[in-house]
């Protein structure tokens, strides 16, 4: 009985860990490479319903991956465009990423309303009963840790974010490498959309990814910019959220929304004892060519 | 030079379609003149598509629009702290009739209502008192009897004889329909198990899908949910755990065809012709309008059910309506775990 429940404790701690996993490797992605990715909410707003849309319209799990990754292209494109180009404040862009995702996504939504109120058909699971996103996003962290931490790319890769004078001065195109990896980041956030909508509740809504990509952000300062304490860090909010429902179904007795705070203190007890956490020194200053 | 002629140009084309506009503006507000004007308040988004209530009550603008030619306009995902301030702007403008589209607007419209004496505020959600000036009204439903119809058809669908319920937050239109399903359920089938679980909004599909998912496990195989956007999670979860939900006020089949076995329809066309008929007659005045269970019907079954069970459902939902059934009037304060 107890192995059970904590197996199905697990289980819903990871599908709601999933489409953290994938934002929060789009997040410390760019910012090992020097760019505070803050837009990632509406990239990931943005993927949610390119995958539900791809689906619906295109009639096929496929042409959903298909699209949310062209989401995340074209978004990964305009923040690249305006915080890496041009360059502007990476925080304020961010900012105004997601307010704009958040109304476009929203009227798209209401154009495609009675083609898109369709539950779409459910993606079987793989393995141990788990969404083929969330072996997917595991496989990534595994990747990303050691492309990051064991490869000359990634050392090229963070020392772009550590002094990106001193990366340029060895030969790295500093903004071509941070135009690439903005591409890349976005496309993982856009999954973690996709895996909200096609791979847990099959449907799209106004605002459906509701301060996610925040959590994602969270998730990757307590997990020190290391994929795979990021995820560990994704997983105990993930836990953390199945317990505050399973805590309310015991009969308890207490008012719901003590127990629906435990994620939330959860994350802060966890921040909290992690102490304070140094990211890549560059992060977020814009890159001007001396 | 080219740039004074550009800029001239911008200045000469912006003016005339400024004027045009203008002169445009001003017929149709000549032709909305002769319509009364109606201002809606709703604080989800795009309520067409939203919760069971929001839907229901769109349709019911609808019949303002199509049957009495009226000119609704509707603010949507208005927080409860701004609705009055929307309202005060419909009165100022010039709006015959504000409508209050949830009993969470309430104070809002106890604050505002005696600053505009010319306007009529309604309430089209449950209330159980009015603010003391002529120009309010209220169309209250009885959502205790609502819940009581939910209750009969769930116990009587349920072969685990456990019924899964979520809500979003509670508040009092939720607390009175849970409590009548509770008595309701209990009523035909005395042993009946009712879970009742609270997201915390109602907007989080992912939660939803979650907290219904928990119900099922715990065994429950019918299920009834009253929320916003967050319907469609609990029909995933429904669906996934290929158990049965009943729809909230609206008819949910087209949204989740597997998981939907019937809905329980409000007649809100009835509600709003009804308030529509009171203004032109002069006679919408200060008084709660209760709307009862005659309001009340099922959906279509689409064989969902054996048709034993569903004869069974209609005749006692039937009954009940007559009054021929009386269910008692009970509250289960532990469903709010205050």
């Amino acid at each position: 009985m107890m192995e059970s429940w904590l197996i199905d404790l697990l289980l819903a701690a990871l599908r709601a860990a999933t489409p953290l996993i994938f934002c929060a490797l789009g997040i410390l992605m760019a910012e090992r490479a020097g760019v505070l990715h803050i837009g990632v909410e509406g990239v990931m707003l943005a993927g949610a319903l390119a995958a539900i849309m791809g689906t619906v319209l295109g009639a096929n799990p496929w042409a959903g991956i298909l699209s949310t990754m062209a989401a995340g292209i074209i978004a990964g494109i305009i923040l690249a465009f305006i915080s890496v180009l041009l360059p502007t404040d990476q925080v304020v862009i961010g900012i105004a990423f997601n307010l704009f995702s958040l109304g476009v996504t929203s009227f798209i939504f209401r154009i495609l309303a009675k083609q898109l109120q369709v539950l779409i058909p459910a993606i079987p699971p793989l393995l141990f009963g788990l969404s083929p996103f969330a072996l997917v996003a595991i496989v990534i962290t595994l990747a990303m840790w050691w492309f990051l931490f064991r490869t000359g790319p990634g050392l090229k890769l963070r020392s772009v974010g550590e002094n990106t004078h001193a990366a340029h001065a060895s030969g790295i195109n500093v903004v071509y490498l941070r135009f690439a990896v903005l591409i890349i980041a976005s496309v993982l956030a856009a999954m973690g959309g996709a895996a909200l909508t096609m791979g847990w509740v099959r449907n799209f809504a106004d605002n459906v990814t509701l301060g996610r990509g925040f959590i994602a952000l969270a998730a990757v300062y307590f997990g020190r910019w290391n994929p795979l304490l990021a995820m560990g860090a994704c997983f105990i909010f993930g836990v953390g959220e199945a317990l505050a429902f399973r805590g309310q179904a015991t009969g308890a007795g207490l008012n719901p929304h003590y127990f629906l705070m435990v994620p939330y203190i959860l994350t802060l007890l966890v921040v909290g004892i992690a102490g304070q956490a140094r990211g890549p020194r560059d992060a977020g200053k814009p890159y001007l060519r001396r | 030079m080219f740039r004074k002629l550009v800029i001239f140009f911008t200045i000469f084309l912006g003016t005339i379609t400024g004027v045009g506009a203008l002169i445009g503006m001003d017929g149709k507000q000549a032709e909305a003149a002769q319509k009364v004007k109606v201002g809606a308040i709703y604080s989800v988004p795009h309520p067409e598509r939203g919760g069971g209530w929001d839907r229901a009550q769109f349709a019911g603008m609808q019949v303002l629009i199509k049957e009495y030619g009226w000119d609704v306009s509707i603010a949507e995902s208005v927080p409860h702290p701004k609705v009055g301030e929307i309202a005060a702007g419909y009165a100022d403008k010039g709006f015959e009739i504000v409508l209050f589209t949830t009993s969470g607007h309430y104070d809002e419209m106890a604050r505002v209502a005696p600053k505009y004496p010319k306007t009529k505020f309604v309430m089209m959600s449950v209330v159980s008192k009015l603010p003391e000036v002529p120009n309010v009204a209220a169309f209250s439903p009885d959502f205790y009897i609502y819940g009581t119809l939910v209750g009969v058809t769930a116990a009587k669908a349920s072969k685990s004889g456990v019924i899964g319920v979520v809500g979003g937050m509670p508040v009092l239109a939720l607390e009175l329909m849970f409590n009548g399903l509770i008595e309701g359920a209990r009523t035909v089938k005395p042993n009946v198990e009712v879970i009742v679980s609270w997201v915390g909004n109602w907007v989080d599909l992912a939660k939803h899908r979650e907290v219904t998912l928990l119900q099922a496990r715990k065994g429950a195989d019918v299920f009834f949910t009253v929320t916003g956007p967050g319907t469609i999670g609990v029909f995933e979860a429904v669906e996934s755990a290929k158990g049965l939900v009943i729809g909230y006020a609206a008819d949910w089949y087209d949204d989740a065809p597997k998981a939907v076995m019937t809905s329980i329809l409000v007649d809100v066309r009835k509600m709003y012709k009804e308030m529509a008929n009171a203004f032109v007659a002069k006679t919408l005045q200060r008084q709660i309008t209760k709307i009862d269970a005659g309001y009340f019907k099922l959906a279509d079954f689409r064989g969902k059910l054996p048709a034993g069970v569903e004869k069974d459902i209609q005749e006692t939902i039937a009954k009940i309506q007559k009054g021929q059934i009386t269910i008692p009037v009970k509250m289960h304060p532990e469903i709010l775990k205050k």
